[in-house]
């Protein structure tokens, strides 16, 4: 049975009214659609932008970067990489990452182990700063610091990027570093011994001198307090010296200096030392060498560390032979020695600083290991190079230093050579200046300084007073009226400049007293700084008697 | 190797007692929850004893039918809506809004939810068509409620119904569109047919191509009390529109078709890549049970027209789309999907043999 007319006109009608919201709906729909299709370009421009600029940041990127997928095979390699490790793209395409850059390294080092960079990409972890070694393409190993992190999609992983970097010059740099804190610490250690060896000497001696020895007795501990004392103070003159090279604040005054003197002096210093093993000393010194450009003192220091050196690690009865030779332009100076010899495997590394042969606590020699790096230094100030040779142990060491000579010795105008190779006679066997009648003050806060320097003025038969501050040595000025003040700069409460500050103010005539700063400050600037605060003369300490004797009596005022 | 995909419609005839029960009282009544779930279990077991690997829950909580089953007991309808006339002399009649906004009283994925408590194998889940539902909003309108009004509330509750069963793990998701054919037989224009094609797209446009590969269409002549309502219709008429469909595949009935071969004809012109047409190959309201090998035929003649990577097979309609309907039992429901999935194989050995 047909359903009746009337009831399917009437739903023609509803399906056509429907259809006009239908077509509403779609208009609605389409509008929608248009502006759902902007949206998408502009936010597709967006990503474009994006994605360009990620990419020109992996293109340019120092660090290597590979994207894979969840199989690990690379779908994008950055230009880092390709350069790092001479795979091609098409290399990287073929297989999975790990068996083109991990398996053909060390990845048999995880063997009882998943590979943690393939565990960590299965997995969807992430993988941070883990060390390990990845392979070129020809072959090579190389250390790598590497990172994975993994891609998800709906919280399953679909991929992972690798960022990798060859950090085998790291690795060396820090071993490098490593290696110079051990020479440090190794250096500190032997700078405590070498510094506590001899004061068990001064101590040692200076007790049993508190005691009371025989004339003999005394003689012998005073000889061995001073030369221990005088170890001591070269250890921190090299070390001080050490710290200025660091720093880069070597002083360094050129003049024309004629080297047979300078020569003939270090020869005199180390005498005594060779003379006790009894090693010989030969030295070969042509006539008429032109004078070199340079530091006096620090040509004798350089030459005095190479002649110590070799007394030092010459056996008794050995030969050392000092050679000075003009080859063209420049002065050869060689220093030869019938010592141990050094192993060829040290030879490199002789002249770097807190350096020794034989870092052990049984060590043979004394000694800090900087002068050789100090002489180096040195002769690099004049403009000069350093080399040591050897046939190896037992077979003796040769040191050859070459400095250029200055063309014309007539070009520089008031030089005399000879003026500047006076070198001062040794303070033993001499009696100190007269300083009979020459009232002095002494300031120090140190009793036993105070003490000593008070013994050498009261020995040169001076009139000697004490302070132990700036207040009583004030007081003791204003008593006393000394002719000479020796002050210490370095006290508590006052300090030395406030002592010459005080006295020039004074309104008497006995502001213009010579006051004399003695002081453990030792750097060039110390002394500028001294002399221009109105100190007469400037002695570091520590100082040798007829040294601060002479001062005094230089700086005394003449008597009517 | 080939395997045809074969899929069942959807409704299963209900328990005798739970009709009578339904029949005496409220279908929303909580008391018959004992008898849903026996006979949800019941049909589930028996389906997936047929070997079928799609099921569904044989609408067994569809209440009363495929048709109304979202908006039956809404409080601003009325009961007067259209007659859907079929060739047995009765109609049914649709509810009819009389009041804004429209909202769907159920949803089809709370049937979902109560079959893959028990399922062992993929269910799929149909739905009913927005142009099925437009026709509720009445030709004289409503005060305050606009027919623009209604048809965004429409699209929306049906949006939301696809998109839940979607979500909750359903096989497929069948949009059942019978009144495709329907409007062709009123409204031989086509202007009908062509609003119910615009209507359903621009619901389906609202979903992924994914989304959509999940989504089907099914169209048929009718099925109640062994009837059709448009069976006269000729699928010229109907499937160039009904391909313009926004889905991923095609639940045809083919097996009461007096001439297959012009169906299959139409099909082959008309289907486009990508789609997939699941054929009937049992028909539910003829009494015969289908052997396997008149199954087997039949799906070996759709293969001719249609290439077997687009084909699959299916059931011509649903056993029971109006729940009250007993012209068929249950075991001659399942008797013929045995023989569709028992057929099918049969066809796809075949093919494959070639």
């Amino acid at each position: 049975m047909a359903p009746p007319d009337d009831e399917e006109a009437l739903l023609r009608s509803v399906a056509i009214q429907n259809a006009q919201s239908i077509l509403a709906a779609r208009q609605r729909a389409e509008q929608e659609l248009v502006a759902a299709k902007e949206s998408l370009e502009l936010r597709t421009a967006e990503l474009e932008r994006a994605n360009e600029l990620i990419r020109t940041i992996a293109e340019n990127a120092a660090s290597c970067l590979v994207l894979m997928d969840e199989q690990g095979i690379a779908t994008y390699v950055n230009p880092a990489a390709i350069e790092e490790t001479g795979y091609t793209l098409m290399d990287f395409a073929r297989a999975p990452f790990h068996d083109v850059l991990h398996a053909p390294a060390q990845c048999n080092g995880h063997s009882a182990d998943p590979c943690p960079i393939t565990n960590a990409r299965e997995r969807g972890l992430p993988l941070k700063k883990h060390r390990d070694f990845f392979a070129r393409k020809d072959g090579s190993t190389f250390s790598v610091s590497c990172s994975l992190s993994p891609v998800h999609r709906d919280g399953l992983p679909i991929g992972a990027v690798l960022e990798f970097r060859d950090i085998t010059d790291e690795q060396l740099a820090q071993k490098s570093l490593e290696d110079s804190n051990r020479r440090k610490d190794q250096f500190l250690a032997t700078l405590s011994h070498e510094l506590r060896t001899p004061m068990t000497a001064v101590l040692g001696w200076a007790r049993m001198l508190k005691l009371g020895l025989s004339e003999s007795e005394t003689r012998e501990a005073i000889d061995a307090i001073v030369k221990s004392a005088e170890v001591q103070a070269q250890m921190i003159d090299d070390v001080l010296d050490v710290s200025r090279i660091v720093a880069g604040k070597m002083t360094f005054h050129p003049v024309p200096v004629d080297i047979a003197p300078v020569l003939r002096a270090a020869m005199t210093t180390v005498h005594p030392a060779a003379a006790a093993k009894g090693i010989e000393i030969l030295a070969s010194v042509p006539p008429l060498l032109p004078p070199i450009l340079g530091d006096e003192g620090r040509l004798q220091q350089i030459i005095w560390n190479l002649l110590s050196n070799a007394v030092k690690f010459t056996p008794r009865n050995g030969v050392i032979t000092v050679r000075l030779a003009h080859v063209g332009s420049i002065l050869r100076l060689t220093v030869k020695d019938t010592g141990k010899g050094i192993e060829s495997g040290y030879l490199p590394h002789v002249f770097e600083p807190f350096s020794q042969e034989d870092g052990t606590i049984t060590r043979a020699h004394e000694g800090i290991g900087l002068g050789l790096s100090i002489v180096r230094s040195l002769v690099e100030l004049h403009g000069g190079h350093i080399r040591a040779a050897s046939e190896g142990p037992g077979l003796g060491a040769t040191f050859t230093v070459e400095v250029p000579f200055i063309e014309s010795v007539r070009a520089v105008k008031g030089a005399d050579p000879q003026t500047n190779i006076a070198t001062a006679p040794p303070a033993g066997g001499r009696d100190l200046p007269n300083l009979n009648g020459v009232r002095i003050l002494v300031i120090d806060d140190q009793k036993f300084t105070r003490d000593v320097v008070a013994a050498v003025f009261r020995r040169a038969r001076a009139e000697v007073s004490a302070a132990s501050s700036v207040r009583e040595g004030l007081e003791q000025f204003q008593a006393m009226t000394p002719d000479v003040v020796v002050c210490d700069l370095a006290m508590p409460e006052e300090d030395g400049y406030a002592f010459v500050r005080a006295v020039r103010a004074l309104p008497s005539a006995s502001n213009a007293t010579p006051v004399v700063a003695l002081t453990a400050f030792s750097r060039p600037e110390d002394q500028q700084q001294a002399l221009a605060a109105g100190f007469d003369a400037y002695l570091r300490k520590p100082v040798d008697p007829e040294e601060l004797a002479s001062t005094v009596l230089r700086l005394t005022p003449p008597r009517d | 190797m080939i395997t045809i995909p074969t899929e069942p419609i959807g409704s299963i005839p209900r328990p005798l007692d739970l009709i009578d029960a339904v029949t005496k009282g409220d279908p929303d009544d909580r008391a018959l929850d004992p008898l849903y779930d026996a006979a949800v279990r019941d049909t589930i077991a028996r389906f997936e004893a047929t070997g079928s690997p799609v099921i569904t829950d044989g609408e067994q909580r569809k209440y009363h039918n495929f048709w109304t089953y979202s908006v039956h007991g809404l409080p601003n309808t009325a009961p007067d809506g259209f007659k859907i006339p079929f060739s047995a002399g009765h109609t049914r009649r649709m509810p009819r809004l009389t009041a804004g906004p429209f909202r769907y009283r159920r949803l089809a994925d709370s049937y979902l939810d109560a079959a893959l408590r028990y399922a062992h194998v993929p269910v799929k889940q149909a739905v009913i068509s927005p142009s099925a539902l437009s026709l509720m909003y009445p030709a004289e309108g409503i005060e305050g409620y606009s027919r623009d009004q209604f048809i965004n509330d429409l699209l929306s509750q049906h949006e939301t119904e696809i998109r839940q069963c979607l979500a909750k793990g359903a096989h497929k998701v069948q949009i059942d569109f019978t009144e495709g054919r329907l409007a062709v037989k009123i409204d031989p224009s086509g202007d009908l047919l062509t609003s119910f094609i615009d209507l359903n797209n621009l619901a389906l446009s609202r979903f992924s191509a994914e989304d959509r590969r999940r989504i089907g269409v099914h169209t048929c002549p009718g099925s109640d009390r062994d009837s059709t309502h448009s069976g006269e219709v000729d699928y010229a008429d109907l499937l160039p529109s009904l391909f313009q469909l926004k889905v991923g595949n095609f639940y045809i009935a083919l097996a009461g078709e007096k001439d297959r071969k012009h169906v299959l004809r139409i099909i082959r012109g008309f289907l486009k890549p990508d789609r997939r047409v699941f054929v009937g190959v049992v028909s539910p309201i003829d009494p015969h049970i289908e052997t396997p090998e008149e199954v087997r035929d039949r799906v070996l003649e759709a293969a001719e027209y249609i290439p077997v990577e687009q084909l699959g097979t299916t059931d011509d309609c649903g056993f029971s789309p109006f729940s009250d309907d007993t012209t068929t039992t249950r075991d001659t429901a399942f008797a013929k999907i045995r023989a569709r999935v028992l057929g099918t194989a049969l066809a796809a050995e075949r093919l494959g043999g070639l």
